[in-house]
């Protein structure tokens, strides 16, 4: 398989195929992340991605992404750097720079938002994930049925309010505290890297893998997005014949 | 009385008149680049032809293709400024940011974000700041902008932000023309906002294209009502057509699947528009088209209307044959040049209508340039056609049962009487279903507001509103045993106290007499 490094627009359109088809139904569209990522690229940064047997020993690894109700994040988009400063409060409370981002589901809308933070911190993000697809909670990932403990992490919305969670009694709770369907942006937890590593190993390498996907699905794109690609070629017949 | 219907479309103008449920006579004749002369030319020809007196119309229905084609063309689209309410949310993703960079050029690309907009719950976001606002309009004037696009976070759940920030705006720029997106769309934002700009940017070339329609009928000797279909079939007046030219862009299909299905009876089948270039299917479902369930593109511009499910190909009577190894149909196509360019015509160039009457389906023009590519050669293309239609219908079948293909348009000659193992039913008029659908459009009925359920049920609260669009679908000329629901949707409010809900719903009936 070849191994992604970098992400440009191309890749971008490949991603949001597969991490729809790895959303699996579920983890809303990454459409809109899609959009945010590629402007990014058009402001010039750049969405480095690195294998994780190239981050060193001790890296600190994050992983991060949105929750709440999908149906939400069509209406009410993000400011834009709510996961930024989420990640900074981070840095601070751990007194350490963070190194890479990693998704905690490949699948859906939280398939950018990693791109998206790493390309404005400037740091790579992990071609991996902690669940190979998109699920209901975060204590599902790979890394959590290990035990791994979501704590510190920290939460920031689009209006500049952060919060960052010394400890928490489990990953059941601390999904809970944004109570209600906001959409606030999690920054979830350090994640060391050989913990990374041992559990996270049967996903990898997920964003490689949601790529070829994409392709492979946009090859057979007859099958995918089938509305809107339908719906264009009819309208567009006058200007290009597809 | 009887009714006319009339399509214009991007190559032709159809008109046909029905008597009642009857289809009278049917006409074609090319669209002209003012329009206005070529839906004269068809009214005076089907009115000639039928031997009809003017003053025996009751209603006159247009289905058009117009609008979407200036969006498609990128043509004639006004300068358009956007507003949206929404800060400090949203700000990463500025109005327009997913279209073409063709066609942001040509309505612009003005953009404004200011505060505003709700939470999912109603609460704001942040509240509207008036001088903000006031500013914004000053620099809108600057530029000498006089159609708005105002869209706002969840205003589909609470509009008043938006109709706030209209009246600020309005005050400074009073000669302005305001579109709301909540008055436009559903749930997301990037989507309703794209149909709120694209409806602003129309509203000039809809204003002048009504009134062309008016002098049209006025010229043919006409006074009566005229109707212009919308994207459900149903029937718009001249001034919401004005305030609403979006609602006409799925329009063409609806029509063409629906003449479809009245002309032939049939309520379940796919329906196979083939044209001069492409080639539509989509499906029909009880005698309504199947609505496509995700987001639609309209010229590259993400919208999410409900429309029709269509499915489109290169393939048409026109489509270019490469009849030597390896054999290609389409994409290209001579188009309306088939009468001097296509071989049965004495042209040079091999089309798909050529190979048909080459192997005997029809009979127009000389069937012996065509001839001269050998038998063999010719059922090698046609199996190449047959497998294109096969594939698209296939696509957009949705029943197991073996459903009729209805076949239309005046490219339908390339299938014959089965489509894989499907049956074919060609319509005695295929040429003018459009102009049949549009004839046939429907009367509705629709409530939008919002109901408390703290007293009553929901389903009890959603039969009110279905008395009440059936009401006043009764008193707008609808058929009352005719009325069903065509659409139904209700949001619950948890912002307001009493268990709010919004319910919108639309019924629609066959126009009496």
């Amino acid at each position: 398989m070849d191994s992604l490094r970098q992400v440009g627009e191309p890749e971008l359109e490949a991603i949001e195929v597969g991490a729809g088809i790895l959303g699996t139904g579920g983890g809303g569209n990454p459409y809109i992340g899609k959009l945010r990522c590629r402007e990014e690229l058009r402001r010039g940064r750049r969405i480095d991605v690195i294998p994780l047997q190239e981050l060193d020993d001790d890296a600190l690894v994050v992983s991060l992404g949105g929750i709440g109700a999908p149906v939400v994040g069509v209406e009410k988009i993000e400011q834009g750097e709510e996961c930024l400063r989420a990640l900074q409060a981070l840095e601070q409370e751990l007194g350490q720079k963070i190194d890479a981002t990693i998704s905690s589901e490949i699948g859906g809308a939280n398939s950018m938002e990693p791109m998206l933070t790493a390309a404005q911190a400037g740091i790579p993000v992990v071609d991996g994930d902690g669940m190979g697809r998109a699920f209901p909670e975060m204590q599902m990932c790979t890394w959590s049925i290990y035990g791994h403990k979501s704590s510190p992490s920290a939460m920031a919305d689009e209006k500049g309010n952060i919060v960052v969670f010394r400890n928490t009694a489990s990953e059941v709770w601390l999904e809970s505290w944004p109570a209600r369907p906001l959409s606030p942006w999690v920054q979830l937890p350090e994640s060391r890297l050989r913990r990374c590593e041992e559990n996270s190993s049967r996903n990898l390498p997920c964003r490689t893998r949601s790529r070829r996907l994409g392709r492979w699905a946009r090859r057979f794109s007859t099958l995918m997005n089938s509305t809107a690609i339908r719906s264009r070629r009819y309208l567009n017949m006058k200007t290009a014949v597809c | 009385m009887y009714r006319i219907g009339i399509d214009v479309g991007g190559t032709n103008t159809d008109a046909v008149v029905m008597d009642g449920n009857k289809l009278v006579l049917g006409v074609k004749s090319p669209t002209t680049e003012d329009v206005t002369s070529g839906i004269v030319a068809s009214l005076s020809q089907v009115l000639k032809e039928s031997e009809i007196g003017a003053d025996q119309i009751g209603a006159v229905m247009i289905g058009t293709t117009h609008f979407t084609n200036a969006v498609v063309e990128r043509r004639r689209l006004s300068k358009t400024a956007a507003v949206r309410l929404c800060l400090p949310a949203a700000e990463c993703l500025p109005p327009m940011v997913d279209w073409p960079d063709d066609i942001r050029d040509t309505v612009g690309g003005h953009y404004w974000m200011a505060k505003g907009g709700n939470e999912f719950d109603g609460r704001e976001i942040s509240s509207i700041d008036e001088d903000e606002l006031r500013g914004i309009a000053d620099e809108i004037g600057k530029k000498g902008i006089d159609t708005i696009a105002i869209s706002s976070i969840f205003s589909p759940v609470n509009g008043e932000m938006e109709q706030k920030a209209r009246a600020v705006l309005a005050e400074r720029l009073p000669d302005a023309n305001f579109t709301l997106s909540s008055e436009i769309g559903r749930l997301g934002i990037l989507e309703r906002e794209n149909a709120a700009i694209m409806n602003a940017s129309l509203r000039r070339l809809s204003a002048e294209t009504v009134e062309a329609f008016g002098k049209a009928l006025q010229s043919a000797g006409l006074n009566c009502p005229c109707f212009i279909t919308q994207n459900d079939g149903t029937l718009m007046g001249s001034e919401f057509v004005k305030a609403y030219p979006v609602l006409t862009f799925a329009s063409g299909p609806t029509n063409s699947m629906r003449g479809a299905s009245f002309l032939t009876g049939e309520q379940d089948a796919v329906v196979v528009d083939i044209g001069g270039t492409s080639t539509d299917v989509g499906s029909i479902i009880k005698g309504f088209p199947r609505q496509a369930s995700t987001s639609v593109d309209i010229g590259g511009v993400r919208t999410n209307f409900r429309m029709p499910d269509v499915f489109s190909i290169a393939l048409g009577g026109g489509s270019i044959v490469e009849p030597d190894d390896p054999i290609r149909v389409g994409p290209k196509s001579v188009g309306y040049k088939i009468h001097t360019e296509g071989l049965l015509f004495g042209g040079r160039t091999p089309t798909t209508t050529d190979v048909a009457v080459g192997l005997g389906f029809a009979e127009i023009g000389d069937a012996e340039p065509a001839r001269k590519l050998g038998s063999e050669r010719l059922g090698a293309i046609c199996e190449i056609i047959d497998e294109m239609v096969v594939n698209a219908v296939e696509r957009m079948r949705v029943s197991p049962e073996k459903i009729p293909v209805l076949a239309v348009g005046g490219g339908s000659i390339l299938v014959r009487d089965k489509v894989g193992e499907l049956p074919v039913v060609k319509p005695e008029n295929f040429a003018v279903a459009n102009a049949v659908g549009a004839a046939i459009g429907q009367i509705s009925g629709e409530v939008d507001r919002i109901f408390s359920l703290e007293k009553t049920s929901r389903d009890e609260a959603l039969e009110s509103a279905r008395k009440e669009a059936t009401e006043k679908a009764i008193s707008a000329g609808a058929k009352p045993d005719s009325i069903e629901i065509l659409d139904q949707e209700d949001v619950p409010l948890a912002y307001l106290p009493g268990n709010a809900t919004r319910i919108r719903l639309k019924v629609v009936g066959d126009l009496d007499g």
